[in-house]
This record gives C-alpha cells, structure tokens and sequence, in this order.
C-alpha cells in the first residue's frame, strides 16, 4: 500500500526535472540551428569572395556608365536648344485661334517642363471652355507631350486666361 | 490544509513560468534573432552569387576598341570645354559668340552676366526686361552644372567653372526660334536653364538664361567644387541595366548633333511658323 501511494509523489518530484530537460533540449537544438547556419554563412563567403573577376566587371560598368554620362553630357547643350524651340514651334502651331500669352520652358536633365498662358476670347465661361477643350485635346496629341494639365486662371473681359503646364520628352 | 496545498501548487506553477520566462529572455530570444540574421546574411550572399553567375555569363570584357572609346570621350569632354585665363573673360568669349549669331537679327540681343543691370538694348525690351527682373533672378538661381561626368583628370587641367548668362532678344518668332535653337552651338557651348516668351506690341519678345561649364587657370567663386566620388548630379542611370554587360554601342550614346528646326509641316499637320518666315497669322 505504501508504494503505491509513494509512486505518484515520485512522479511529482521527477516532473520539474523532465521540465528542466525539455527547456535545455529546446535551447540545444536552437543552438544547433544557430550553429548550422553560421557555418553556411561562412560558406557563402568564402563562395563570394572566390568570385575571381567581380572588381573588374564593376570596374568596366562603372567606366561605360561614365562613358554614356560623358556622351549625354556633350550632346544636352545641343539638345535642349533644339527640343526647346521645336516644342514652341510646335506649340505655335496648334494655338490659333487662340491667343499664347506667355511660354516658359524649364529644361531638366530628362524632359522638358513648361508652362503656357493661354487666352481665349469668348463671350461666355462656356464658350471658352469649349474652344480650349479643342486645343488642350490637340496639345496632348503632339508627339513627345508626356503629361499636361490645366487650370482656370484670371478673366479680364472677354478674355479667359487658362494655364497650362506640363513635361515633354528630350529627344 | 487545502490552503497550503493550493498556496504550493501556486508557487510551482509560478516557478516554472518564471523558469520558461528567463529561458525564453536569456536565451530563445536572442538565438531566434540571430538566426534570423543569419539567414538573412545568407540569403544575401545566395542572391549576390546568383545574380553575379548571371551577370557575369553575360558579360563582355572589353577590348581595345572599347578601351580606346573611353579614352576618346574623355578627351572629347575636355576639348569641349573652353579654357579661359581668367574667370572675367568667359562672359566676354560668351557675348562675342553669341553677338556673332545674332548678326541675322532685326534687333540687337541684350546679354546679361548680372541681374542687377540688363545693359543697353532696344527701348521696348528694355522695359519688358525690368518688368520679368524676378523672374529672370530666380533663373539664375537654379541648376547646378553637370560635373560629374568630367573625368577625374581634368582638374589637371584647370579648375571647372560655371557661370550663368542672360540673354534677351525680340523679333518675328522664326528667327527667335531659329537664335534659340543655335544658341549652344558656340565655343561657349551654352545650356538653356530657363526660357521665356511673351508676344510684344510688335515682335515676340524672349529671355533665356543659360549656363555655360569652362576650365580656368585659377579657382575663383565660380569654381565647381569636385569631390572624389561626386557624380550624383541627377542623371539617371540604371546600374542593373543590361546595357552595361554588353560593350558600348554607340548606337545608344547621344551624338552631338546640330540640327536645324524643321521647315515643313509635320505628319500631324501642324504648321510650321518658320515657313511663314514673319508673324502673320500668328497669334504672337
């Protein structure tokens, strides 16, 4: 009778070791893991560093980006003039019967930003509206236009101001 | 009794949360946060290799030929720059290319290196002139000078300037567009920072402010400043690009090419002013 009632109270006394071995074997075998992938890390090093011709390659891309840097640059002065006055050209093409009253162009290293003041005689808000509706639709068809946009600026009389600005393409 | 029983149960169940806490601070933790570092580093590394295998299966080395084009567009880049003893002598070199030409113009074109005073030029423009005086400072006052594609020999040579100029001219739109258009066509080779154009009572008036790069025996204030390693000037070039791997194609290089403004009316069916060759019609 006594040790069947000690049994229990054995296995009670047991229970915190197994606790404790459970943890540690936790611990152990997060260890391992830890210990496993520092070793594929140092693999993957000593792989990388054996790379035999990286510095030369990063070298020779470094030198043909400085080359397409260096033809950019001698061919913008040429560029901006050209793509500047073309863009005006072609602007001046598409105003009449509208009025322009002011271009500005801001060449930036990969487009063209520029900015229209744009007038349109009509009698009514509508009226002018419409017929800049018609040269806005025209103006986003020109070849190279990337973005446009618009607003609304000061009435003076008969004559509805309209802004514009927008990015073209640098050829 | 039970009390004591329950007060003991309590305690070990509090031992044991307080014994998986401090395995779980003092060690899980910080292993569990390695390990994903470890992994990362890894995956790092697998990707770097990979990406290299790939990159190098693909890639040209290069040869003479390739080698000498390097060699040539750096010197291109250097002949391209005029060389001035003085700081003060390249707005004179500017204004004389630029007022030769201008030779074909109705009116004489104001050049300006100072906002403060726009210098003698036609009344009308003059006017119109000291009505944009804000907006032409701020002109000034933008753009850096793309320095970092002059090879690194070229403080050798002299010191990389830059320096800003205005220039303002009136008369039918053709021939401005056709100025504006030849503008960096000089010895001064003069980039367009900003350029604005109203019509006027009579002709289509317009101001440019352009920036010109040169080399100087001495520093001075207009001196760009070169650091080593200094290429970030916003130009924007796609280190993973294929284009890189392969030998360069002068296919994909920009030629400096001087072309006139068209003179027929596109395939769009715009018309071109310059046919008209003056402004009627026009609504400048």
């Amino acid at each position: 009778m006594m040790e069947q009632g000690e049994r229990p109270a054995r296995r009670r006394r047991r229970w915190p070791f197994f606790l404790l071995l459970f943890l540690v074997a936790i611990s152990l075998f997060l260890h391992a893991a830890k210990a496993l992938r520092a070793r594929d890390c140092v693999q993957a090093h000593k792989k990388y560093k054996r790379l035999p011709v990286e510095k030369p390659i990063k070298e020779t891309m470094a030198m043909r980006v400085r080359f397409y840097k260096a033809q950019f640059c001698l061919a913008y002065p040429q560029s901006v003039s050209y793509a500047a006055a073309d863009l005006i050209r072609r602007f001046d093409g598409i105003i009449p019967p509208l009025r322009l009253l002011r271009v500005q162009v801001d060449p930036g290293l990969q487009d063209l930003g520029f900015a229209l003041t744009v007038g349109v005689d009509a009698a009514s808000l509508y009226a002018a509206q419409r017929k800049f509706a018609v040269f806005f639709s025209k103006l986003e068809m020109l070849a190279g236009i990337i973005e446009a946009s618009f607003s609304l600026g000061e009435r003076s009389g008969r004559l509805h101001v309209f802004l514009v600005t927008g990015r073209a393409e640098l050829p | 009794m039970k009390a004591g029983k329950l007060l003991g149960a309590f305690l070990w169940i509090l031992g044991f949360l307080s014994l998986l806490a401090a395995f779980a601070v003092l060690d899980w933790y910080p292993t569990v946060k390695e390990l994903g570092r470890l992994r990362r580093e890894r995956g790092d590394l697998e990707r770097k290799i990979k990406d290299y295998g790939t990159m190098a299966a693909r890639f040209e080395f290069p040869d003479a030929g390739e080698k000498a084009l390097f060699a040539q567009s750096d010197a291109q880049v250097l002949r391209a720059l005029p060389g001035v003893d003085v700081d003060d002598a390249w707005p004179g070199l500017a204004r004389a290319d630029l007022l030769e030409r201008a030779k074909g113009l109705a009116d004489p074109i104001v050049v300006f290196s100072k906002t403060a005073a726009f210098g003698p030029g036609p009344p009308g423009l003059q006017g119109w002139l000291t009505l944009q005086g804000q907006d032409i400072r701020q002109g000034f006052s933008v753009a850096d000078p793309l320095y970092g594609v002059f090879p690194p020999a070229l403080t050798a040579k002299g010191w990389l300037a830059s320096q800003r100029l205005g220039i303002a001219l009136q008369g039918p739109l053709p021939e401005l567009l056709d100025f504006i258009n030849h503008v960096s066509w000089g010895v001064a080779r003069l980039e367009i920072v900003r350029l604005r154009m109203e019509p006027g009572p009579l002709f289509t008036r317009a101001w440019l402010v352009c920036r010109g790069s040169y080399l100087a025996r001495e520093p001075s204030a207009w001196s760009v400043k070169m650091e080593p390693g200094d290429g970030n000037e916003g130009l924007l070039v796609d280190a993973d690009s294929p284009l890189l791997l392969r030998r360069v194609d002068l296919l994909h290089a920009p030629g400096v090419e001087k072309k006139e403004l068209p003179s027929a009316p596109s395939l769009r069916g715009e018309t071109a002013p310059s046919l008209r060759g003056d402004t009627a019609g026009s609504p400048w």
